[in-house]
């Protein structure tokens, strides 16, 4: 039995191909499915922009259409400019057409549903959409052109002094650097001896006070979340940082008067066909989650904590996002939703080591009870602190996982 | 010498992080040096754990409330290579985000083709 569907092993061996391959150019048929052609309908001020993103995916080399209208490109106000041409010429035709009735029949023959007479408006559009066609021919050929030129300066013998020089230097650098490297080793304590400078009167406090102090029977999350709490809050916050500027960068927001597609018009990923692979995730995975529930609730006193607890959890919901398929998935996990629970995280957080930190002055003494150490509600303010962090990065792992799979370009 | 061969672990780590740095060096795809920084990356994990252990003491878990620092490894470097893991994963999440913008403007993700591509569509204008 094997877990792959048959779309699932033919998109694994593109990626192997993809993976394996030497100049490393993603197939364009994998990345870049045809966008549906809608712009013609919205269209109505004919002005030009809104056609600009036609043949975009295919050369790239012109990329009007991504960028923002008329802000910094020269060649693109030209090109709007060509436009307003063309749809001048429009209206001069289309009044010859009112009086004689010699390209009547043509219309008619390519809008069978229209009135005999079309509007103004229609004719408009149809000659600002073959004049965009001819564009758009022009672009072609001249990205064809481009690529071309592209094409035969990488296959072209590189100039060889640079290139050489440059890898020359760059192994020479990397060489230099491990033989130094490989020297201080040989001079660093031996390894796993306990006189070394490391083993200092820090880590001594962290373990014979650490109990005392905090309450946690892990010293490691005493460490991480009582003595240093506040470098687990900034870790904390770069992981939403980094979840918020990948938001921004890959998702694709709609720009007024542009027909961007947006998050909802887009393919929904199915899941796995295969009943043998459903069944047995659909039980496994409830246990998945409560392993990851286990590990964070018990940081304080096992080996484990918010940070790898969260990542048990994260990976049960990349699993049933992989397994179940998408619509399935965001009936209770949403990346919006996942970016509340991390700002909920992050502010939990914050609160309590500030309560923290006003109670107990050194940080160190505060009025929450420690209570038995090795209980579970024990350790004061490391569990609740253990649970943020566990949610922050589960939801950290889950909406980049789906951020990265939903992205088209 | 001879302690270069007790010290493998660091030894491992630090060819590691030479194998890392190269690779971000020599390789021209995007995605490869992503994954050399992350070679790099565990480099320095396997480095902390390392320094971290202390021949035949415990796990830093208490027990049976013997707080005696001679029995438990140092706990320092476990929390430090958390913070690694972390900052690791976001850097690694930004720069494939980057990554795919970037073939999105140039269409291939070779750092070379990219920027001949672009000179190519300035001379062009």
């Amino acid at each position: 039995m094997s877990l792959l569907s048959e779309s699932g092993r033919e998109t694994r061996q593109k990626f192997l191909d993809w993976v394996n391959a030497d100049s490393f150019e993603i197939p364009q048929e994998i990345v870049f499915p045809p966008k549906p052609d809608d712009h013609h309908g919205h269209d109505d001020h004919g002005d030009g922009h809104g056609h600009d993103e036609h043949g975009h995916d295919e050369h790239g080399h012109e990329d009007h259409g991504h960028d923002d209208h008329g802000h910094d490109e020269h060649g693109h106000e030209e090109h709007g400019h060509e436009a307003h041409g063309h749809e001048e010429h429009a209206h001069e035709e289309h009044g010859h057409d009112e009086h004689g009735h010699d390209e009547h029949g043509h219309h008619e023959h390519l809008d069978p549903p229209c009135v005999p007479q079309p509007s103004r408006e229609e004719v408009r559009k149809e000659q600002i959409a073959a004049a965009n066609a001819k564009e758009e021919e022009e672009r072609r050929e001249r990205a064809e052109k481009v690529a071309a030129a592209v094409k035969a300066k990488e296959e072209a013998p590189k100039e060889p002094g640079v290139i050489r020089g440059y890898h020359i230097t760059a192994i020479v650098c990397g060489v230099l650097l491990a033989l130094i490297l490989v020297v201080t080793v040989a001079l660093l304590p031996q390894f796993g001896s306990d006189t070394a400078p490391a083993v200092n009167e820090v880590s001594t406090r962290y373990l014979e006070q650490g109990l005392t102090d905090t309450g946690a029977v892990n010293a490691v999350a005493a460490v991480i979340l009582d003595y240093r709490a506040f470098d687990t809050l900034g870790e904390s916050v770069v992981l939403f940082t980094a979840t918020v500027t990948v938001i921004f960068l890959l998702k694709q927001f709609k720009r007024k008067g542009e027909g961007a597609v947006s998050m909802d018009d887009r393919e929904h990923y199915e899941g796995m066909r295969s009943l043998p692979a459903r069944v047995v995730f659909g039980i496994t995975i409830p246990f998945i989650l409560l392993y990851g529930i286990y590990v964070v609730v018990n940081g304080h006193l096992s080996p484990g904590g918010g940070f790898s607890g969260g990542t048990i959890l994260g990976a049960a919901f990349v699993l049933t996002h992989l397994v179940f398929g998408e619509r399935h998935t965001e009936r209770f996990l949403t990346v919006d939703l996942c970016m509340k629970v991390m700002a909920a995280g992050l502010f939990v957080y914050i609160a309590l080591k500030s309560y923290h930190v006003l109670t107990g002055a050194n940080g160190m003494e505060s009025a929450i009870p420690l209570g038995t150490a090795g209980s579970l509600f024990s350790a004061g303010l490391i569990f609740p602190l253990n649970i943020c962090v566990g949610l922050i990065v589960a939801c950290t792992i889950y909406s980049l996982y789906h951020l990265f799979t939903s992205w088209k370009a | 010498m001879n302690n270069l061969f007790n010290n493998y672990y660091e030894l491992a780590a630090v060819i590691l992080f030479v194998v890392g740095l190269l690779i971000l060096l020599l390789q021209r795809n995007l995605i490869k040096k992503i994954i050399g920084l992350n070679i790099m990356d565990t480099s320095v994990f396997l480095f902390l754990a390392a320094k971290g252990y202390i021949a035949g003491r415990f796990s830093p878990i208490i027990r049976d409330g013997v707080t005696d620092a001679s029995l438990y490894i140092n706990p320092l470097p476990s929390g430090l290579v958390l913070t690694g893991i972390v900052v690791a994963v976001s850097t690694t999440a930004f720069a494939l985000a980057l990554a795919l913008r970037w073939y999105q403007q140039y269409h291939t993700l070779d750092v070379d083709a990219a920027v001949l591509k672009n000179a190519l569509k300035k001379g062009e204008q």
